[in-house]
């Protein structure tokens, strides 16, 4: 073998290496990105179970006789929820800061009125699905929230910038710093 | 450049009533929105923090990196600035051509908007600064823009006490820090590669249609030249086109540049079948809305636009969402939950423009046969990546593989019936044919089983099974209708045969009872899966009759081919500002091919007697069902998607050469439309001039040729 055609092989079996070694770092970030995006939705389907018990609630409160603590109970949690609604997060707001902290905000003010409306309005039944599902809605945060977090380690320490399987940017998603719902 | 541009100071006035004595209320200095905090939003991509970090770019450039982005009418950020307070001036810096709305509100109910006009005559980004009069408010949105560029805010500072100096509170970069940001793609090396090689990061449109009108001509070149001695080295080289066909089909990997799933497709295949028992025909999108509205998107709904799709007119989204609120009485509450879901997939894997587009299309219309299938296999777990694909790989998910798998058997089975030249020819018109190119139905779900079926049909009928052919083409029509066609000439056969001889032809009498039985155990199998019993079928036929009567652009057939005048195309007599833009269009193409409903007649009526007269000149009912597909051009428009249906035509074992040229100078002829005209309705129209011309030819010619021996016909 001539030395140009040792340095070809040469530069060929090096040029693999660290194509193979690309993909394996891209694979691992792609494969975190859809970890994350499985939590997330684990997340989503918590506040659905939550937003059904916050339905039956508020059905059940106005079912009672009308009390001044009631009805402010009541005003708070509309309240809470017009707020809650008008915070839709995509992906693209998952790693927005600014929106990532309201949410989890309004979550947590959603949560606060709806345990007072459950005590106002004595639905002590609802009351202990209720935790049950601030809890496991708290969980599910978490676990996103672990999910992002070893997400945006990848990020950190791979050196591409692109995810092979979309061309579009990897976006950096933001870690909820405690559980939200409290 | 700041200061020069500050001039242009607009002074906007009239803004929400203010809940007491402006004067009496506190007067924060400073920006206000710095104190403020994000309260809600709606369709903004990019940090909303960029819009009170101080940072502007200079006057007229456009950086990405630096700007929210607002990417639907909708689109808006909004602030709780903590207290009532008075608001007498605004610095934003925005898209030139945007007029944006500033909106006040005292409870974050209620909201009185405030209109900010675009800057004329100008590009890029631009600063403004605004004198604000009797502007009280404790919550403020930016957003819901309008007009022409980038709709993107690098900028917004909120004062009770306007600066002396408006230059002292922005700071001005001279370049953008990370130009990458903003773009949507980043390049792989080989995406730089084409990039530098062609000027365009993905293979487009017309680079792929070129490619493959260069691959139909080789294969007629190869099928006209050279002698007996060359026919191993033929068959070699028209192997080679067909495989680079197939791989055209899929654009040779740029798929939906690059997605491989055709996400637009499977919102409606996979919930309208998954759904069918609540839905039906005419509520897909309206229920869709709603699930939008309790996602948090109402506002994008109400300033949008959806297709009323019990009467296949477009309405304004609020009168839809009053209408949607039935939508949760018929479902459960589980699967109102599933369905929510299975919204919330689709519109996340959608970018907004094309999410709003899915809801302004024309619904779920597929038959209770189809729904029976592709709701069982939609059935099989909520919309995922996994169960449905994702990524620019064909392989990422189970049903989005179904497609290339069906395309693979129908080749197959073309090979097991009628030899592989005939697979080959195929193959390349598959592969090369404009009108059902990747971006209409590929990486959908179950859009190719009526083809399947309708060349198995064919197939088992040349292989001497026609009852079982009967029955498969029998499927074919209960999904997509049209196939019936292929019975025609098998019926007329039959009636001749009879009227000549006083006899039953047995193959076609067997075909039909297959068919027979197929329907009699598909039809009541699929009303009782829909869960609403042969009403089903009727609303079926309802829809499809409410279909019919609606002209699309990318029909095509005789019909089409009528009613299209150049002085009534799309670009002429569109009305963007219209709630249906193609309003217009529409009415102008059922006006023309009323004007010339007799002319139609006589050509159907002609090319019927032709089509009888070359039933009669085939061999046995293999033949003449292959005959079937040259009449559905002439008795009707079909979405161009459809037009594989012509892939029969060119299987006939006899003058296999000619059909098979035939076919691919029409596929060539297609190619040279599509690269020709921009306008889809245009394109469908010469395209339904060649396709039209292509079956009245091989009707012709099966019409003109010699009588086949008595003892043959009907073997």
């Amino acid at each position: 073998m001539t030395p140009p055609a040792r340095l070809s092989c040469g530069v060929s079996v090096a040029a693999a290496i660290l194509f193979l070694a690309a993909c394996r770092s891209s694979d691992g970030r792609v494969a975190a990105d859809l970890a994350a995006d499985d939590r997330w939705t684990a997340v989503q389907a918590a506040l659905e179970v939550r937003r059904g018990l916050s339905r039956e609630l508020g059905s059940q409160a106005r079912a009672r006789a009308p009390s001044e603590g009631v009805t402010l109970a009541l005003q708070d949690l509309d309240d809470a929820r017009l707020r809650t609604s008008g915070m839709p997060m995509s992906r693209d707001d998952l790693a927005d800061p600014s929106k990532a902290s309201a949410w989890q905000k309004a979550q947590s003010t959603l949560a606060h009125a709806r345990r007072a409306l459950a005590r106002a309005a004595e639905a002590t039944e609802l009351e202990g699905q209720l935790d049950v599902a601030d809890r496991e809605f708290a969980a599910a945060v978490a676990r996103y929230t672990a999910a992002a977090t070893a997400y945006d380690d990848l990020l950190r320490t791979a050196g591409l910038d692109a995810n092979p399987l979309t061309g579009r940017r990897f976006l950096p998603r933001v870690a909820f710093a405690t559980p939200a719902g409290d | 450049v700041l200061a020069t541009s500050l001039a242009f100071a607009l002074v906007v006035a009239g803004v929400a009533s203010p809940p007491g004595d402006a004067r009496a209320l506190p007067c924060p200095t400073g920006n206000l929105l710095a104190a403020a905090h994000l309260s809600g939003w709606l369709d903004t991509s990019h940090p909303s923090a960029l819009l009170g970090d101080g940072v502007v770019v200079p006057e007229g450039a456009f950086f990405p990196s630096q700007a929210v982005l607002f990417e639907s009418d909708a689109a808006s950020l909004t602030y709780d600035l903590g207290a009532v307070v008075p608001v007498r001036a605004a610095l934003l810096q925005a898209s030139a051509g945007m007029r944006i709305s500033l909106q006040a509100s005292g409870d974050g109910r209620t909201w009185r908007p405030y209109s900010i006009a675009p800057v004329p005559g100008a590009a890029g980004m631009r600063t403004r600064m605004l004198s604000l009069d009797d502007f009280v408010a404790r919550y403020v949105r930016v957003g819901e823009p309008s007009g022409d560029g980038p709709r993107a805010v690098t900028e917004l500072q909120l004062f009770c006490e306007p600066p002396s100096d408006a230059s002292s509170v922005v700071r001005v970069l001279t370049q953008d820090p990370d130009p990458g940001t903003g773009g949507g793609f980043l390049l792989t090396p080989a995406r730089r590669l084409w990039l530098a090689l062609t000027g365009t990061p993905w293979l487009t449109e017309d680079q792929a249609n070129v490619a493959k009108l260069l691959l139909c001509l080789s294969a007629i070149a190869v099928l006209t030249l050279g002698g007996a001695r060359w026919s191993r080295a033929r068959g070699v080289m028209l192997a080679a086109i067909a495989l680079a066909s197939c791989l055209g089909y899929y654009d040779w990997g740029s798929y939906h540049h690059p997605d491989y799933v055709h996400e637009h497709e499977f919102f409606h295949y996979f919930v309208g079948a998954k759904y069918f028992r609540e839905l039906g025909y005419s509520r897909l999108y309206e229920c869709a809305s709603l699930a939008d509205s309790e996602e948090g998107l109402t506002r994008r709904v109400e300033l949008g636009t959806v297709r009323d799709l019990s009467t296949n007119e477009l309405v304004s989204g609020g009168s839809v969402l009053t209408r949607a609120q039935q939508c949760r009485d018929l479902f459960s509450a589980t699967r109102w939950a599933d369905f929510k879901h299975d919204v919330s997939y689709f519109r996340d894997h959608t970018s907004i423009d094309r999410w709003q587009h899915d809801l302004r299309d024309h619904g779920y219309n597929p038959s209770p046969v189809w729904t029976m299938l592709g709701g069982a296999l939609a059935n099989l777990g909520p919309a995922s990546r996994g169960l449905i694909g994702h990524g620019d790989s064909m392989f990422n998910g189970c049903l989005a593989l179904l497609d290339p798998v069906l395309l693979l058997a129908t080749l197959a089975t073309i090979v097991w019936a009628f030899g592989w030249r005939s697979a080959l020819v195929a193959a390349i018109f598959l592969g090369c044919n404009p009108l059902a190119r990747y971006a209409w139905t590929g990486g959908a779900f179950l859009r190719q089983d009526w083809l399947m079926a309708t060349v198995l049909g064919v197939a088992l009928v040349e292989r001497d099974k026609p009852a079982l052919g009967g029955a498969s083409l029998a499927y074919a029509t209960l999904v997509r209708l049209f196939p019936a066609a292929f019975f025609v000439p098998i019926a007329m056969q039959a009636a001749l045969a009879l009227r000549a001889r006083r006899r039953v032809e047995r193959a076609g009498l067997r075909v039909l009872t297959g068919a027979a039985i197929a329907v009699a155990v598909l039809v009541p199998a699929s009303a009782v899966a829909s869960g609403a019993g042969l009403a089903a079928w009727r609303d079926f036929a309802q829809n499809s009759a409410r279909q019919a009567t609606t002209p699309s652009a990318n029909l095509v057939g005789l019909p089409a081919l009528l009613s299209y005048r150049p002085s009534t195309r799309a670009e002429v007599l569109v009305e963007p500002a219209r709630i249906d833009p193609m309003a217009t269009v529409t009415d102008a193409r059922r006006r023309n091919l009323r004007a010339v409903r007799p002319l139609q007649a006589v050509l159907v009526v002609a090319f019927l007697l032709l089509f009888a007269r070359a039933a009669s000149r085939t061999r046995g009912a293999s033949e003449g069902a292959l005959l079937g597909a040259a009449a559905i051009p002439i008795v009707s428009a079909l979405s161009s998607y459809y037009t594989s249906y012509l892939v029969p035509l060119a299987l006939p074992r006899d003058d296999r050469d000619g059909r098979a040229i035939g076919l691919l100078l029409s596929t060539a002829a297609l190619c040279v439309v599509q690269a020709s005209c921009s306008e889809e309705d245009v394109r469908c129209a010469w395209s339904s001039l060649v396709v039209v011309l292509f079956a009245s030819w091989t009707v012709w010619r099966s019409a003109t040729r010699a009588v086949p021996a008595a003892a043959e016909v009907g073997a």
